[in-house]
């Protein structure tokens, strides 16, 4: 059990410095973090140009202890809407220890809601770590063996988009027994995928089931991919016996 | 003073084994402390227990494991053939063979210890039929008094009243309990489940999340946490529901969420190595069980600083909770109420910051170091 003091609140600010409130004042220049995987160390709460990976945090030589579980969806949504190309989470690991995590990240659309019913996947989503755009776009729909691109309806206002592509088109022609689609945003020729990865939740493949609508024998059920992107499998259902 | 701990299996996870572990851990700072699991499916324990605390197994059911000479033939045999010793309402009874009889039979008959704390039903009968004499045979209920069907009732009517002591987690079990019992000279002592000491993680009610906890089995009413919780979102479309755990419905419940269109809302988390973690995420804790011997995940919520909404059910959570301090108590089976406890726990944004505070100090009186000062005053009491 790590001894000494114990921070109350351990979080990344904005502007990549590391906010920590201790129960009384303290000095946060004695904060070192220590790179998981080289043993590189840096100090204080700067924490610009962090490489990428795990770095737990010690203070006056001592593992720096939180209460923090360091995760707050808002604040994280807010910390995406500044366009960057590094992303630095503060978290309590299991053992108590304030770490962060350092990723490489590109612009994406961060999933908030999908409607699967009515013939049609409607998506709604925030862009994360690009710049925000006004006006009209397509939610495209990619499928990664096969078939052509289909795309819907799709609008930026500022952050927040929102799209729609029709699943018939999708399902028309289908040879292979099972087919899966790719879902993007696309603005300008360019995709940005759509994804759900702020929420703290890590493999939502195996924890999210959309609904299923079919097409005559094909089912057409949205998922999670193994990197938390919004896919859509398209799968030829046996007749029943 | 040697005490001994019997417990179906040491190997797994649950309450009953989490209860076991931190109380053994406590009591082995000051006693000779053996924990002895009936079987044993893995190399190690998956929850932790204190390094003093000595483990064994009686029954390895690892692969490849063999019983040692002249028992092996034995073995084999007894193995594939159903338990006579314990009940089949037992609700472990899929568990017991008649190898796991004769080998638990072997043991209570000559084990020395001062003191043997059993777990559950089937073992408290066994302690009760086959401890040696001077050994002191407490036996522990973790369901509650009701909870047992009735073929296995009548063994516990006509066994327990052999036993020195039955620990109830709840009141209303001692009552029970001390009314079955008559003139019996058992003793019935209530003593909740302990929280291990140490620093825990702390939600800031920062987050949109109700948490559930638990296996994913009917009792625990998860079908109708999800029909409540689709209630929720219409009026506060934002709130998400984490449930962690894992269990033979979760197809099921799966499905369930599918048919309310609950994909954006809930989530089946799986099981988790760290809850205090995630309990510090979330801002309310549901508990929408048909029974609860006790909710160790009420107090450990609690002691995260999260407020919980309960189903009023048996029997632990009126004893834990203190309906609008800590938490609130609905009408049990009453989904309805369900979803009309956690809107209002979600909109009284100020109450639920103060019923935070306020289950901090409740988790308080069920520090492990109280409760192991209750259980040295019983065992006191009873090796007198």
């Amino acid at each position: 059990m790590p001894g000494g003091r114990r921070a109350v609140t351990s979080r990344v600010r904005d502007d990549d410095t590391l906010r920590i409130e201790w129960p009384e004042p303290a000095d946060d220049t004695e904060v070192v973090l220590r790179h998981a995987e080289t043993g590189e160390e840096r100090s204080g709460t700067d924490l610009t140009g962090l490489r990428a990976g795990i770095w737990l945090a010690s203070h006056r030589g001592e593992p720096l202890a939180t209460d923090d579980p360091g995760f707050s969806l808002d604040d994280l949504i807010a910390y995406a809407g500044t366009p960057r190309d590094r992303e630095i989470r503060a978290f309590r690991t299991s053992a108590g220890i304030l770490a962060l995590t350092v990723r490489e990240v590109e612009p994406y659309v961060e999933v908030t809601g999908v409607v699967a019913d009515g013939g049609v996947i409607e998506v709604e989503g925030l862009v994360a770590y690009g710049a925000p755009y006004e006006g009209a776009a397509r939610l495209v729909a990619v499928p990664r063996k096969g078939a052509e691109p289909v795309s819907g309806p799709a609008t930026f206002g500022g952050r927040r988009f929102g799209g729609s592509v029709l699943i018939e088109p999708m399902a028309d022609g289908q040879a292979r027994k099972r087919v899966f689609w790719d879902l993007h945003a696309e603005v300008d020729g360019v995709r940005l995928p759509l994804a759900a990865r702020l929420d703290d939740v890590a493999e939502k493949k195996a924890k999210v089931r959309f609904p299923a609508q079919h097409v005559g024998q094909i089912r057409v059920r949205p998922y999670y991919t193994d990197s938390d992107s919004l896919a859509v499998a398209l799968s030829v259902e046996e007749e029943a016996a | 003073m040697r005490v001994s701990y019997l417990i179906l299996n040491a190997y797994g996870m649950g309450g009953t084994i989490r209860a076991t572990f931190d109380l053994a851990t406590e009591m082995s700072e000051r006693h000779d402390v053996e924990v002895i699991s009936v079987f044993q499916h893995a190399d190690r324990p998956f929850l932790p227990l204190g390094e003093k605390v000595r483990l064994r197994s009686l029954v390895d059911l690892r692969p490849g494991a063999r019983v040692r000479w002249p028992y092996t033939r034995k073995a084999e045999r007894l193995s594939a053939q159903e338990s006579a010793l314990v009940h089949p309402e037992e609700r472990a009874y899929a568990s017991f063979t008649a190898w796991s009889d004769e080998v638990l039979r072997r043991e209570l008959r000559r084990l020395r210890t001062d003191v043997l704390v059993t777990t559950r039903a089937g073992l408290n009968i066994m302690a009760a039929r086959f401890a040696r004499r001077g050994v002191v045979t407490i036996a522990q209920e973790h369901l509650h008094f009701e909870a047992h069907k009735p073929g296995i009732f009548e063994e516990i009517r006509q066994w327990y009243p052999r036993l020195d002591a039955v620990v109830t987690l709840t009141e209303a079990d001692e009552r029970d309990y001390r009314a079955m019992l008559g003139e019996a000279r058992t003793r019935v002592y209530t003593i909740g489940n302990g929280l291990a000491g140490g620093p825990r993680p702390r939600s800031k009610q920062d987050n949109r999340i109700v948490l559930a906890a638990g296996r994913l089995v009917p009792v625990k009413g998860y079908d109708r946490l999800l029909k409540a919780f689709a209630q929720v979102i219409r009026k506060r479309p934002d709130w998400k529901l984490r449930i962690y755990g894992e269990g033979r419905v979760a197809d099921k419940l799966m499905k369930t969420s599918v048919k309310l269109r609950l994909h954006n809302n809930v989530m089946f988390m799986g099981p988790t190595d760290d809850i205090e973690g995630e309990l510090a995420k979330a801002s309310i804790h549901a508990v929408s069980s048909r029974f609860e011997g006790f909710g160790m995940t009420i107090i450990e919520a609690f002691a995260c600083g999260v407020p919980v909404v309960s189903f009023d059910c048996p029997r632990g959570p009126r004893e834990i909770i203190t309906s609008g301090h800590d938490g609130l108590l609905v009408p049990p089976d009453d989904v309805d109420a369900l979803a009309e406890g956690l809107l209002a726990m979600i909109d009284d944004e100020e109450g639920r910051h103060r019923m935070a505070a306020n289950a901090l100090l409740t988790a308080e009186k069920y520090d492990i170091s109280t409760i192991s000062d209750r259980w040295e005053r019983t065992f006191t009491d009873l090796t007198r």
